[in-house]
């Protein structure tokens, strides 16, 4: 089994006919108007209306408009399929309409409809803004386990010497700086993190996703309890890293003005399908996409 | 916060004692309010026992033993006197002539009566209450500033709770809602890099040993003995002011004696770093088992480290300048950076240094005494040990001998049989001893008290001292200086105006 990137085409073809059959199955705070952003990025970076502004290869769109006092006045999808067509035909439904850095008219473009490589929300949510999330990324764990077999040090940071010389370039899926052993371990991991939640945390509401090149655990719970601020992040990334000696993204998880994947969004550098799992046993190539396969 | 002022409410004042940076100078003057109150009898004022107790508070506050003590047993037993009585004392200290150009953060004296403030409190708290008011304390102690949500909004510290567990001891729960990397303790390890993660977690709150609440205060302590000092300053008129520097007496007289006497490093903070450095190596060498380090000598920058780290000394000031010293190298650059100083050789030898340290050549060398013996160190006792083979002694020299042994430290709680039978065995190696003379001569001393009080032993300026002296500006000694001396005794000297001319 070989990962390759997705066709343009494919991506297109994705969200039309595959994604939508998806759609019920989104966690219910993922909404037209829950998260505060929707964001997505391309391949190449496309030029807005605005002059002298460089072109754009991610961009991040409010789910609301608001007045100065940061209250909600106009939402900018009235419903999901708003977003669904945003993402779709990203330059013809910009929620910025016709401001000056909203993508440039698609007519104009060398690539109209330009498809996203990846669809993302914000976890700056409007209801729950404490949504918690670990990144636990396939690439660290290679990249240690590379300096462990090679050198029992992480001198060499993450060059891709260190990685050809462990030999995990050339192990499936080849190319990639990982190997399909470090998605398994890091799927592990997230379910370890998520007991660790459960456990010593008190948390009730939790969620693992493949993220396509790792897992993402959230804890969602919404009492006053487990509303983290970005000090007792920290303190969890401490934790989570020393303590419970977990490979996380401490950057992440302190931050809650990340955008995270969508979940059920195609990652498309690697044609799989961002996927809410209930196992460890979880076999990634579940998560390739029909449209993909026939 | 509630509307009880200190004055009325004790719990209050505790809080105000505490947590002064909590609060405004109203409230921490109503702390003080309590504490004059005591010393006010039917509507009369009692600034003689004012006087009295903050003078005793301060010379106190010199002793190690008492700093310490006060954590386990409150040295005073009210918030609000407590207030009153460092404060004033610490006033006093400033006062003094030879502090007027320093920065209190300089003077040591004032660190010690901070710490017995604190100490005392320490002991207060723990005896006054359910462990309510030390989660008051946590609350700031670990409170973040607010996030992007506000301020945390339940109590930052929800409990102090014995955790069998963990494997027993206190813990301050946080909630992990209200945490911040502020609540991680890890245990100190050997070469300075955190250590095991001594916080714990379970059911979504962090386990915060309570041995970091004592430092993370002591931290804190720093500030709000500081502002405590302000408002009490401020508070002051010239009027009381002068009456209160005019008639206290005993602190400002310890002072003079620890300078009189060469304790420098009782009275200022990271006194001379050089010379400090120097003198715990010399301890350190005399201390070093086997005599694998001698002074005089030229040693390798290893030698002297490991006579440091066998060296366990009990003075703070020691102990912090032990600790500064982590390897040879460590070492060799903190001498390098003395090479100048008068006792310190540095030579090449092959491709290291090797460092020589000397007796000292001025002020005042302590004196390790653990037996009789050990006062022949003093160059004027063996003077007089050399001249007492040839003669016999006049009863001075005798008389003085025993007055040294009886403020030794080890001979403060002994009977009179085991000192005199420690005494006729020093003396019987001389040829004019006879038992029954000797035994008399000691006995008779011992009887002759003056006034109740144990005479004092003679100081350097004794005549009769004079006869032996090697000159004192040659001597790295002095009697008072340099034996162990107990504090009572220079108390003592206080009251009796004489040096020595009673002999």
């Amino acid at each position: 089994m070989t990962w390759r990137q997705a066709t343009r085409e494919e991506i297109y073809r994705y969200y039309t006919e595959e994604f939508p059959s998806y759609r019920d199955e989104l966690p219910s705070f993922i909404t037209a108007k829950g998260p505060k952003q929707y964001a997505l990025a391309f391949r190449d970076p496309h030029p807005v209306r605005k002059d002298g502004v460089p072109d754009k290869d991610f961009i991040r769109r409010d789910t609301w408009q608001t007045n100065v006092s940061g209250e909600r006045i106009t939402a900018a999808f009235h419903d999901f399929d708003d977003v669904l067509e945003f993402i779709r035909h990203p330059a013809r439904n910009d929620p910025l309409d016709r401001s000056d850095f909203a993508l440039a008219d698609p007519n104009l473009l060398d690539k109209p409809d330009p498809c996203p490589d990846a669809v993302y929300y914000a976890l700056d949510h409007w209801e729950r803004p404490w949504v918690l999330l670990v990144d636990i990324d396939a690439k660290t764990i290679a990249r240690k386990r590379a300096a462990q077999a090679i050198l029992d040090e992480e001198s060499m940071g993450d060059s891709e010497e260190l990685l050809d010389t462990a030999g995990i370039l050339e192990a499936d899926p080849a190319g990639y700086p990982y190997s399909f052993e470090d998605i398994e371990r890091a799927i592990e991991y997230g379910f370890e993190v998520r007991e660790i939640f459960e456990d010593d945390f008190n948390a009730e509401d939790t969620m693992v996703v493949y993220s396509g090149q790792g897992v993402h655990v959230y804890l969602l719970d919404t009492d006053p309890a487990h509303r983290y601020d970005a000090k007792s992040r920290e303190v969890l990334n401490d934790l989570l890293q020393d303590t419970y000696e977990i490979p996380i993204d401490p950057v992440v998880t302190a931050d809650r003005r990340r955008v995270a994947r969508l979940p059920y969004s195609l990652h498309a550098d690697v044609c799989s399908i961002v996927t809410p799992i209930e196992s460890p046993d979880f076999d990634v190539r579940s998560a390739t996409p029909e449209v993909l396969q026939s | 916060m509630t509307q009880s002022t200190p004055v009325k409410d004790e719990r209050t004042a505790y809080r105000v004692a505490a947590l002064p940076l909590e609060y405004g100078t109203t409230r921490i003057n109503q702390l003080f309010t309590r504490g004059y109150n005591r010393y006010i009898v039917d509507g009369e004022d009692q600034p003689a026992d004012l006087l009295n107790d903050l003078e005793r508070f301060g010379t106190a506050a010199f002793k190690e033993n008492v700093r310490t003590n006060a954590a386990e047993e409150p040295f005073v037993d009210e918030p609000g006197t407590l207030a009153v009585l460092a404060t004033l004392s610490a006033i006093c200290v400033k006062a003094h002539p030879k502090f007027e150009h320093a920065p209190p953060r300089k003077v040591q004296v004032l660190y010690d009566i901070r710490e017995l403030y604190v100490n005392n409190l320490a002991s207060l708290l723990r005896e006054f209450g359910d462990g309510s008011l030390q989660q008051d304390i946590a609350e700031v102690l670990y409170a973040k500033a607010p996030g992007e949500d506000g301020p945390h909004p339940g109590r930052v510290c929800t409990g102090v709770k014995e955790m069998p567990e963990f494997g027993g001891g206190l813990y301050l729960e946080i909630p992990i809602a209200a945490a911040s990397r502020n609540c991680l303790v890890h245990a100190d390890t050997e070469t300075g890099e955190a250590g095991e993660l001594l916080t714990r977690v379970k059911n979504n709150h962090l386990y915060v040993p309570v041995g970091d609440f004592d430092t993370k205060y002591r931290e804190y302590a720093r500030r709000a003995f500081k502002k405590l000092l302000r408002v009490q300053e401020e508070n002051l008129s010239g009027d009381q002011l002068t009456w209160l520097t005019t008639n206290e007496s005993a602190i400002t007289e310890r002072i003079d004696r620890f300078i009189e006497t060469g304790h420098h490093e009782r009275i200022w903070r990271d006194w001379n770093p050089g010379e400090r450095t120097i003198r715990v190596l010399r301890d350190a060498i005399r201390d070093a088992p086997d005599e694998v380090t001698t002074l005089g000598k030229f040693h390798s920058g290893k030698e002297l480290f490991e006579a440091v780290e066998a060296y366990d000394p009990e003075a703070d000031w020691k102990r912090d300048v032990c600790n500064r010293i982590s390897s040879p190298r460590s070492l060799g650059n903190l001498l390098a950076s003395q090479r100048d100083h008068r006792s310190l050789t540095i030579r090449r030898h092959g491709n290291t240094n090797h460092y020589r340290i000397q007796e000292s050549s001025r002020g005042v060398q302590p004196l390790t005494v653990e037996s009789i013996e050990d006062l022949f160190e003093l160059p004027c006792m063996a003077n007089m040990a050399e001249r007492l083979h040839e003669k016999k002694p006049v009863r001075k020299d005798l008389y003085n001998f025993a007055r040294m042994v009886m403020w030794l430290p080890q001979y403060q709680d002994s009977d009179l049989e085991t000192i005199v039978g420690d005494l006729k065995s020093v003396f019987s190696r001389w040829p004019w001893y006879d038992e029954q003379v000797t035994d008399y001569q000691i006995r008779y001393e011992f009887s002759n008290t003056i006034g109740g009080d144990t005479p004092l032993p003679m100081n350097c300026d004794n005549d009769d001292m004079q006869r032996y002296c090697i000159g004192q500006e040659k001597c790295p000694y002095s009697i008072w200086g340099s034996l162990p001396f107990p504090d009572e005794m220079y108390g003592q000297l206080d009251e009796a105006e004489s040096t020595g001319g009673e002999f």
